[in-house]
């Protein structure tokens, strides 16, 4: 591992403050995407209800909608602090550090009703995923030999002051196997084959019937009870992710090469591989890598091979052997089933012909950083180490010589050529950036390898990990090499040179996760970006906004309710909506497209308004999870609404309006109260009389200001006047010639 | 005055009628009677000067008191009419100063009327065009009442 990639785990700071930072989604607005995004509108008014429950229908086909019942059955105990199932109280004061993981952390339980003590808790923190999934299956089960949950349950922790999932174990019967070699030393060859791996292979097979992979089978995680007939017990895979806690001498060598929590789902292969590491420790009796550095025991495995790295520390017997060649196998299909073990177990297989190395040698070895390197896996590893090396290595032509030449894969080598070339051209469509550039010729140098990025390797299915735990650090440049994994499809180029993954059962859900997180951290919207792939990535997420950060959410409903409450208790409007909500609503119903209202497309100021939006997506998680009401959030909300409401113009109806919001507020129904500010009608009535309204004003205003000019108005009254003048004076005129005329006549 | 200060052009409308009167009247006196002929001209002295002064398209000052002047010099020109020897009776009237008193006192009227009526007017109208604006303003204020202040300055964009 480089220092960059376990600096991951280190260093757990700035937790709270980080989320604010992406509330612009900011971080990948230098992501150039290469994802047409279809600009469908989801209409959330605008699709038919069904008359009998009035409930809005959804686009829940989506992987996503297929986490919702996952969660449900994990009871959330919001009555009893502490006290796990009414019985289990957690002894905050007494942790059990030897059955802590990095992100889940053990303690001692009292027993309230049985005073037994051979059960303990492990809490996880609520910003990791976790493995809820198996949690789910494995509580329902009994299988002998192995730890179960007793008890499962989501609960406020006053000793962490906020809520926690929290499972109750048994402690494992015995000691481990570390313990059990430090007491007795090695164990015999017959007693590691017939006890041991036929225990624990029955075990394993059992949990692999259930499609749970263990991925901590390890000295410390298998126990042996020498009190009972030294019986096997294998302890429990749920406090970290998959391989998260493994050491990387246990991890076949495709996932040895990724960091911890980016080693995603696992399979039945790396539990195996771990099974034959589990039988060599067991056959030298002492943790032989101990003192060596790990980055140099990959380095020999990936030079060497592994199986070769652990015969050179010892002498096997050649029936352990044929055992450990078929188990510690590097190459992947090689490496031994459990029918195979089975096989053997019965004497009716052995292993010959296994391969030893991960990758045929070239015939001539090539320097980089001072290194000379035969194969390419682990050249891809040291360039991935060397980042800023590699960017002028891989463009060397000697390298590509070096590949066509002495590796003799010439569809590799003009691969690497055309990527060269690629980043090579300085612009248009197909120029690359030296760091997408280095990692597409990683991938094409190592397709057996893990996805690498600057900083960051993963499998395919560890993306999401990676991305939720480079969120919990707080680690921007984590996220961004995430959402260029996401972005630039960098598994389309893996899956372009390995052709046969694409037929993987095992990859076909991660690969088609993966393909629909693409679109969605194209849009920047409200209930996309990069927080709706953590999600959609991460189904076993809680929400990660820092409004709920204490509360464990795992549903939308226990998010409504949560919400609702805090209204409820704050005695100051609080925020209720943010890209992490949104995202985690529309993650968990599966929603695929752009959230729309109905009729406001072209009243931009309402469909953009934050509170709308928010509304918006509050009343489809109602709707959605029956809820009848919620009347702290609906109250808020009609708070909040004031400003859309000022966007009304007429003032009678804004009042009459904002009468109507407060009296469906009080009955707690957000559908009601979105169905109410979106009328359609009424904007379009409100904006052409406001419309005709500027048009009058207008007018008037023209009037008065012909009014106004004294000068003018003088003028014309002047003018009248004289006018008037002219009449009066022709009219007396006239008047008096007539009469003297007539009188004159007269005195004729 | 307005008459004396006004600077428009001479207008072809120029009053014709009264032109024409007053050609006739001094032309038929001029036939008559030398004196009467005289007195036309010193009886007609303030629409002589008005028109000549009058610069205004309109010509309303040269005929309002071209009419007033008439007024004035009507009564006498048909008592030369009437009379039997209208040289006598010219130079009689001539010579009264009463006659002259009558006859300018009849033009200062049309003076006044010219000078007070538009003024009246002007500022009747101007009283008018205050109450029409305060109308005006009410019924702006009471779209404003309606639809809020954003009436105004979106007035002039619509």
């Amino acid at each position: 591992m480089s220092d960059a990639q376990t600096e991951i785990l280190s260093d757990r700071d700035e937790q709270g403050s980080f989320l604010e930072d992406f509330e612009d989604a900011s971080y990948v607005k230098d992501i150039p995407f290469n994802v047409v995004v279809e600009e469908e509108v989801f209409d959330i008014l605008g699709r038919p209800e069904t008359e009998e429950e009035g409930q809005m229908e959804f686009d829940s086909s989506g992987e996503d909608a297929r986490n919702i019942g996952r969660f449900e059955n994990i009871f959330r105990n919001t009555s009893e602090p502490d006290v796990i199932a009414g019985r289990y109280k957690i002894c905050i004061d007494q942790p059990l550090p030897q059955y802590s993981a990095p992100h889940t952390k053990a303690f001692a339980i009292e027993d309230l009703r049985n005073r037994i003590d051979n059960l303990y808790v492990l809490l996880f923190e609520p910003q990791h995923p976790t493995r809820l999934e198996s949690i789910s299956i494995l509580k329902n089960q009994l299988l002998n030999d192995f730890q179960l949950p007793v008890e499962v349950q989501i609960l406020y922790v006053t000793g962490h002051s906020q809520y926690q999932l929290a499972v109750v174990l048994a402690f494992p019967n015995g000691i481990s196997f570390r313990e059990y070699v430090r007491l007795k030393g090695a164990c015999s060859e017959n007693f590691i084959t017939s006890h041991v791996l036929l225990s624990v292979i029955q075990i394993l097979s059992q949990l692999h019937r259930l499609g749970i992979v263990h991925g901590s089978i390890n000295p410390d995680r298998v126990y042996i009870d020498p009190n009972n007939n030294n019986k096997i017990m294998v302890g429990e895979c749920i406090s970290g992710l998959c391989g998260e806690t493994q050491p990387g001498v246990f991890e076949p060598i495709e996932r040895a090469t990724c960091h911890p929590i980016s080693r995603g789902a696992g399979d039945v292969s790396a539990d195996l591989y771990a099974l034959g590491m589990l039988c060599f420790y067991l056959f030298v009796g002492y943790d032989s890598f101990s003192d060596h550095e790990p980055d140099d025991i990959l380095q020999q495995r990936l030079a060497k091979g592994s199986y070769n790295v652990i015969a050179g520390l010892a002498l096997f017997p050649n029936s352990l052997r044929d055992l450990l060649k078929g188990l510690v196998c590097d190459k992947r299909a090689d490496r031994w089933k459990e029918r195979q073990i089975f096989d053997w177990l019965q004497g009716t297989v052995s292993n010959q012909n296994s391969l030893l190395q991960y990758h045929s040698q070239a015939t001539r070895q090539i320097m980089f950083n001072d290194q000379y390197f035969y194969s390419c896996h682990s050249l891809a590893y040291e360039l991935s180490c060397y980042w800023e090396a590699a960017k002028k290595f891989l463009k060397d032509p000697m390298f590509i010589k070096w590949v066509d030449r002495s590796v003799g894969d010439i569809r590799m080598a003009s691969r690497l050529l055309s990527n060269t070339k690629m980043v090579q051209q300085k612009s248009g469509l197909v120029a690359l950036d030296e760091n997408d550039f280095v990692s597409r010729s990683l991938v094409m140098l190592d397709p057996d390898g893990p996805l690498r990025m600057r900083e960051v390797a993963t499998t395919i299915s560890g993306v999401g990990t990676t991305l939720a735990h480079s969120y919990v650090k707080g680690k921007k440049d984590y996220m961004r090499a995430v959402a260029k994994i996401i972005a630039n499809n960098l598994v389309g180029i893996y899956l372009d040179i390995r052709p046969d993954l694409k037929k993987s059962i095992l990859l076909h859900n991660d690969l088609q996760l993966l393909e629909s997180a693409s679109p969605m951290l194209a849009r920047k919207d409200y209930g996309f970006g990069l927080e709706r792939v953590l999600y959609h990535l991460n189904p076993s997420l809680p929400c990660q906004s820092p409004i709920v950060a204490n509360e464990c959410i795992y549903t939308i409903g226990e998010l409504m309710q949560t919400l609702d409450e805090k209204v409820r208790q704050s005695r100051k409007p609080i925020k209720i909506m943010d890209r992490h909500i949104a995202a985690f609503i529309a993650s968990r119903f599966g929603i695929s497209n752009e959230v729309r209202i109905s009729g406001l497309s072209e009243f931009k100021a309402f469909e953009r308004n934050d509170t709308m939006r928010a509304l918006v997506f509050l009343s489809i998680a109602q709707k959605r999870c029956k809820i009848k009401s919620l009347k702290g959030l609906s109250l808020l909300i009609a708070d909040s609404l004031k400003p859309v409401i000022e966007l009304f113009h007429n003032r009678r109806f804004q009042k009459d309006l904002e009468g109507r919001v407060s009296k469906i507020a009080k009955k707690g129904d957000l559908s009601e109260l979105l169905k109410t500010m979106s009328n359609n009608a009424q904007i379009q009535s409100d904006f052409q009389g406001f419309k005709k309204a500027c048009e009058n004003y207008r007018y008037l205003e023209a009037r008065i200001q012909q009014l106004s000019d004294l000068k003018k108005i003088y003028e014309i009254g002047y003018s009248y006047g004289l006018r008037f003048s002219v009449v009066i004076s022709y009219l007396i005129c006239s008047a008096v010639i007539i009469m003297l005329i007539t009188r004159s006549l007269g005195s004729l | 005055m307005v008459i004396e200060t006004s600077t428009q052009e001479d207008h072809p409308s120029v009053s014709i009628v009264i032109k024409i009167i007053a050609s006739l009247i001094a032309f038929a006196a001029l036939v008559v009677s030398g004196y009467a002929f005289i007195f036309v001209l010193f009886g007609m002295l303030p629409t002589i000067v008005a028109m000549t002064i009058d610069r205004r398209v309109t010509r309303s000052a040269s005929n309002t008191i071209g009419a007033f002047n008439l007024m004035g010099v009507m009564p006498y020109l048909i008592q030369l009419w009437n009379s039997s020897d209208v040289s006598q009776e010219a130079q009689h009237i001539l010579t009264d100063v009463y006659v002259w008193f009558y006859i300018y006192s009849a033009a200062a009227l049309g003076w006044i009327m010219i000078w007070i009526m538009p003024q009246i007017w002007a500022n009747i109208v101007i009283s008018r065009a205050h109450n029409k604006v305060a109308q005006l303003e009410q019924a702006q204020e009471k779209l404003v009442e309606e639809w809020g202040e954003e009436v105004r300055p979106h007035a002039r964009e619509v």
